[in-house]
């Protein structure tokens, strides 16, 4: 086939524009994106939760005075007050310095989880749905481990490591992975066999740049979405985790291993367990909120098709009455 | 029985023994001596010798995996360390309450969320109908043992109207044992509830002007018949269908829930082995989870294809 064909021609273009405004392009992408995505109040207030606490865990020895590991068994199941905010707990123990530090083992557990799932969930997608022989072996596995429930699973992996922060992490990781690659597998298969991609293969594009330029693309949008869902649920498992003594250690200021000493205290000591799972409780629902808020804006026949229903449902009640 | 059933009824075979191989690969091939983790950092050098040769971990690992996919075909996992009784027996005992309990927090889910979704997608755009989403999406974000908490802060500790925890056993007292299954049913069925609410409100609204819906609407069929004859009949698949993706979350929530009202499940006996790192008796529990689960979701297949017979042809 010469250079000047037609179809060479065609099959060009929009490559070699995409790389000459390629130093803009993203950007405003990116700025578009975001805005679609800020629309929605829900949206913006999962975004300022989550910023919140991600301050919270920065800032954490500032925010809180006190040291979160300081026995002080004089002062100890003191109701909240003002220099304890949220009392003591039964070694006397400031409750909210611990909360605050907790925010740390969940912001990195929430980052690390869903970054690492996404990335390996995304190669082994591709790889299954590139390869027939490597989908049946995947897919395979990918059944099996989506067979044990999510929390006992990492139970199990983190109790055979060992009970550490690696672990966990570990543990969770390996847990999310095959949601990521099923879905990545499913978006994709489609894309496979797509005219664009079979163009770049034909234009000698090596298999590396056929996948993550033209294949990939194709699961950006729910990829995206799942990322903030899978940061939730990881955050979500690792207090269960904690709470069931199978994470970071018995010490260790978790919101889980919070609700953990609070269970006992309930009925004496509220101020333990109660702030603790309202946290965990603001931080899952902030992720949701803006996984929602980014998949409404990246499938706007979503977005669009609700307010449809909504305007003519409105008009029937009202032809109604 | 038509062959799409049939071959789904014999793909259940390879996945419960993928479920077996992965169960085998956590205990046997990771980093680290799992007859150390087993017995604890205070253990004899002699006696991590003694429980490897007892595990046959000295063997090698072709050899372990065939030995163990045996035994787990003949329902044999091990012997618990600490309880010094066979795991399978330990499982047994308890596995009836965590099924009871998600069973009856399955029951809640429907009985909240099937109502509030129906309710939902007829007043959608509305004030209600943005409430009734708010909830779903807020109830699915709640952990079920914090929900437990707050539940018997408020209904056993402040009004004692509930037992705090613990079970009675149906025989002796069936009232008794009715009421201790209310507050763990509502802690894990509410967060649930989202679930089939979400989805019903969205199939519902996806029907709305389906051409059998405008007919049986044109020809004067009262809207509650057009609602039970013609719209919930088509949103039963993606509901079941859901709800059955769901069990694996709701086992594992159940087993949480159990430790918080005290009830006498495999979740009670997992905190305890988690304690001890009886590794055999989490690995049983691990998979006895997932068997139910790969069981649970060949139900639900098999009542989807009964429900819509078109499934038959796309799904198996």
């Amino acid at each position: 086939m010469s250079a000047s064909s037609p179809m060479v021609e065609f099959l060009l273009r929009p490559r070699s524009r995409s790389r000459w405004d390629a130093s803009w392009a993203p950007s405003t992408t990116t700025r578009v994106v975001l805005r679609d995505v800020l629309r929605s109040p829900a949206t913006r207030l999962g975004v300022l939760l989550l910023l919140l606490l991600a301050l919270a865990a920065t800032f954490a020895p500032v925010i809180s005075s006190h040291d979160p590991v300081h026995l002080e068994p004089a002062r100890r199941l003191l109701p909240p007050s003002r220099t304890h905010w949220l009392g003591t707990d039964d070694l006397g123990r400031d409750v909210f310095a611990r909360l605050v530090h907790g925010a740390r083992i969940s912001l990195l557990v929430g980052l690390v989880v869903s970054a690492g799932s996404l990335l390996i969930g995304t190669i082994v997608g591709l790889a299954a749905s590139s390869h027939r022989g490597a989908d049946a072996v995947v897919m395979r596995a990918v059944d099996g481990l989506m067979a044990f429930p999510g929390v006992l699973l990492g139970i199990a992996l983190v109790i055979r490591l060992g009970a550490n922060i690696v672990s966990v992490l570990v543990a969770l990781t390996l847990v999310y992975t095959p949601l990521v690659a099923r879905l990545v597998r499913t978006t994709t298969l489609a894309a496979q066999a797509q005219p664009h991609v079979e163009a770049a293969r034909a234009l000698g594009a090596g298999p590396v740049r056929v996948l993550t330029r033209h294949v990939l693309p194709t699961a950006m949008s729910p990829l995206l979405a799942q990322w903030s869902f899978i940061a939730g649920l990881a955050v979500l498992s690792e207090a269960s985790l904690s709470f069931l003594g199978a994470s970071v250690g018995a010490d260790a200021m978790t919101w889980g291993s919070l609700l953990r000493d609070g269970q006992r205290l309930l009925t004496t000591a509220w101020w333990i367990a109660v702030p603790a799972g309202l946290a965990l409780t603001t931080t899952v629902l902030a992720c949701t909120l803006v996984g929602d808020g980014i998949r409404d804006a990246l499938d706007p026949r979503g977005t669009a098709r609700l307010r449809r229903h909504a305007a003519r449902s409105h008009g029937r009640l009202r032809s109604a009455r | 029985m038509s062959t799409g059933v049939l071959r789904r009824l014999v793909a259940v075979a390879p996945t419960l023994l993928v479920v077996g191989t992965i169960a085998f690969l956590i205990t046997h091939t990771l980093p680290g001596d799992p007859a150390a983790v087993m017995l604890g950092s205070e253990a004899t050098p002699a006696q991590v010798a003694s429980l490897r040769t007892e595990l046959a971990l000295d063997r090698p690992l072709g050899q372990r995996y065939l030995a163990w996919i045996g035994e787990l075909a003949r329902g044999d996992l091990g012997t618990s360390v600490h309880h010094d009784r066979p795991v399978s027996a330990l499982l047994r005992e308890r596995v009836v309450p965590t099924l009871q309990l998600a069973v009856a927090a399955l029951l809640v889910a429907v009985a909240v969320g099937v109502p509030a979704g129906i309710l939902a997608s007829r007043r959608a755009g509305t004030v209600l109908d943005r409430t009734i989403t708010l909830l779903a999406t807020s109830a699915t974000a709640v952990a079920g043992f914090f929900l437990a908490m707050l539940l018997i802060l408020l209904f056993a500790v402040h009004l004692g109207w509930l037992p705090a925890g613990g079970s009675v056993p149906l025989r002796t007292d069936p009232v008794a044992h009715l009421k201790s299954m209310v507050l763990p049913a509502l802690a894990l069925g509410l967060p649930l509830a989202g679930i089939p609410a979400r989805v019903l409100r969205g199939t519902l609204l996806d029907q709305i002007d389906a051409d059998h819906i405008v007919v049986a609407r044109a020809k004067g069929m009262p809207p509650r018949h057009v609602l039970l004859c013609h719209e919930l009949r088509a949103a039963l698949v993606p509901t079941t269908t859901v709800l059955g993706t769901s069990f694996a979350d709701l086992l594992g929530g159940a087993v949480i829930v159990e430790t918080v009202c005290n009830l006498p499940g495999l979740g009670q006996l997992l905190a305890i082995s988690i304690g001890q790192r009886d590794l055999l008796v989490i690995q049983g529990v691990i998979l006895a989870a997932a068997a139910l689960h790969v069981l649970v979701t060949l139900t639900v297949d098999l009542l989807v294809s009964g429900l819509d017979p078109r499934v038959d042809h796309v799904r198996f």
